[in-house]
C-alpha cells in the first residue's frame, strides 16, 4: 500500500511539470500605440497553444482583426484582451486594426 | 469618409440582410412592422450598451467574456429561429392561404414573431455594437476630419438599410404560395450559420477545445471577409476555413429543425390552392 503511494507521488512528480507546461500556454503580447502595433511582426512557435494579450495603448477604441487567424475582437481605449490561438500551422499571419485599417502587422509561425 | 462607409456598411450588411429575410418572413402579418421596428430599436439600445461596458465584458470570465457573450447571443438567436419555423411548420399553409394571422392561433402567432423581433435584436446587437465603437473613436479624435467621417458612417448605415430593402424585395418575387417555404429555408440556414458562429466562439474562448482543425480552406476562392463572403457567411453560414465542431452543429442544427419540423408540423392533406 505504502510502496504503491510512492509510486503514485513518483509519477506525479515527473508528470506535473510535463502537464504544467502542456496546461499553460506562452505567453505574447501585442501593443497598439502611435498608430502601429508592436512588434510589427511577431513570431510564434507552430503547434503550441499560445495567450496572446493585445494591449491597446491609444486613447480610442480598437478592433483586433484577422481573416488568417479567423479572430475580431474590439479593444477598447487604454485596455487589452486575451486571445487564446493555436495549434496553428507554419505560415504568416497577417492582422489589422478594423477601426483604422492603416494599422497592420503580421504574425510568423514556425 | 469613405473608409468609414466601408466600415460602417461591412457591419450594417449582416443585420440588414437578416431583417430583409424576416420582413419577408412576416409577409402580411399584421403588427410585423412594430415588431421589427422594437428589434432594431432594442438592437439598438442593446449595442450601446455592449459598447459602454467593452471593458467590463472583456475582462469577464478570465478574459473570455466577449466570446462567451457573443455566443450566448447567437444561441438565443438560434433558438428563436428554430421556434418560429417549428411554429411555422404548422401555420405556415394557413398564412399563405390567408395572408394574415390565422384567427385561432393569433397569440402563439405573435411569440413567434416576437422570436424574428428578438432575431433582429441579436444582429443588430453583435454588429452594432463596433459602429458605435467606431464612431465613438471618430469622435473622441474630433478635429476637421470627423464631420466627413460621420457622413461616412451614415452612408454606410444607408447602404446596409438598402441591402435590406433589396432581399426583402427580391424574395417578394417568389409567389405567395411558395415565399414561406424559402423564407424557412433560409431562417435554417440563418440558424445552422449562428449556431455554428456560436460554436467556434466556445472553442475561441478555450470553452470547447476538440474540433478545432479547420477541414478545408477556400478563402482563396471566396475570402469570408470579402463583402460577398461575408454577405453569405450571414444567409448560409459560409465560413471559408471551417473546423470539425462548426461543422458538426452546422448540420446537426439543420437536422434537428427538420425533425422539429416532421414532429411538430401538422401532417394535414395540402389543399392545392390555384
Amino acid at each position: 500500500m505504502r510502496r504503491r503511494f510512492f509510486l503514485f507521488a513518483l509519477a506525479l512528480l515527473i508528470a506535473a511539470p510535463a502537464a504544467a507546461h502542456a496546461g499553460a500556454p506562452d505567453h505574447y503580447t501585442l501593443v497598439l500605440k502611435d498608430g502601429t502595433f508592436s512588434p510589427p511582426a511577431l513570431t510564434l512557435p507552430a503547434n503550441a497553444k499560445i495567450k496572446l494579450i493585445v494591449k491597446n495603448e491609444t486613447a480610442v477604441p480598437a478592433e483586433f482583426e484577422s481573416s488568417d487567424l479567423d479572430r475580431e475582437q474590439v479593444v477598447a481605449a487604454h485596455d487589452f484582451i486575451t486571445v487564446y490561438l493555436g495549434p496553428l500551422d507554419p505560415g504568416v499571419y497577417n492582422y489589422f486594426n478594423d477601426f483604422n485599417r492603416k494599422m497592420t502587422g503580421k504574425i510568423t509561425v514556425k | 469618409m469613405l473608409a468609414a462607409l466601408v466600415i460602417v456598411f461591412r457591419e450594417t450588411m449582416e443585420a440588414g440582410l437578416v431583417i430583409g429575410i424576416v420582413l419577408a418572413a412576416t409577409k402580411g402579418i399584421s403588427g410585423r412592422g412594430f415588431w421589427v421596428s422594437a428589434g432594431i430599436l432594442g438592437g439598438v439600445l442593446g449595442a450601446s450598451l455592449v459598447a459602454a461596458f467593452t471593458h467590463e465584458i472583456s475582462h469577464a470570465l478570465a478574459g473570455m467574456g466577449q466570446e462567451v457573450f457573443s455566443a450566448a447571443v447567437l444561441s438565443l438567436a438560434v433558438v428563436m429561429l428554430v421556434g418560429h419555423n417549428v411554429w411555422m411548420s404548422r401555420h405556415g399553409r394557413e398564412m399563405a392561404a390567408k395572408m394574415k394571422a390565422v384567427g385561432a392561433d393569433v397569440v402563439a402567432g405573435k411569440c413567434s414573431f416576437m422570436a424574428l423581433a428578438v432575431v433582429v435584436g441579436v444582429s443588430v446587437l453583435r454588429e452594432g455594437s463596433e459602429v458605435v465603437l467606431f464612431l465613438y473613436g471618430i469622435s473622441l479624435t474630433g478635429g476637421h476630419g470627423a464631420a466627413p467621417m460621420f457622413i461616412g458612417g451614415a452612408g454606410g448605415i444607408a447602404l446596409g438599410g438598402g441591402m435590406a430593402a433589396l432581399l426583402y424585395l427580391g424574395l417578394l418575387r417568389i409567389p405567395t404560395r411558395h415565399l414561406f417555404k424559402v423564407t424557412g429555408m433560409l431562417l435554417s440556414l440563418l440558424a445552422a450559420g449562428m449556431a455554428a458562429q456560436a460554436a467556434a466562439f466556445l472553442q475561441q474562448a478555450q470553452v470547447v477545445t476538440i474540433l478545432t482543425r479547420s477541414i478545408w480552406n477556400t478563402s482563396a476562392l471566396l475570402s469570408q471577409h470579402s463583402i460577398p463572403g461575408q454577405a453569405l457567411h450571414t444567409l448560409i453560414g459560409y465560413t471559408d476555413k471551417p473546423n470539425g465542431l462548426q461543422l458538426i452543429v452546422y448540420a446537426a442544427t439543420l437536422m434537428v429543425i427538420y425533425i422539429l419540423m416532421r414532429l411538430f408540423g401538422k401532417s394535414a392533406p395540402s389543399p392545392q390552392m390555384a
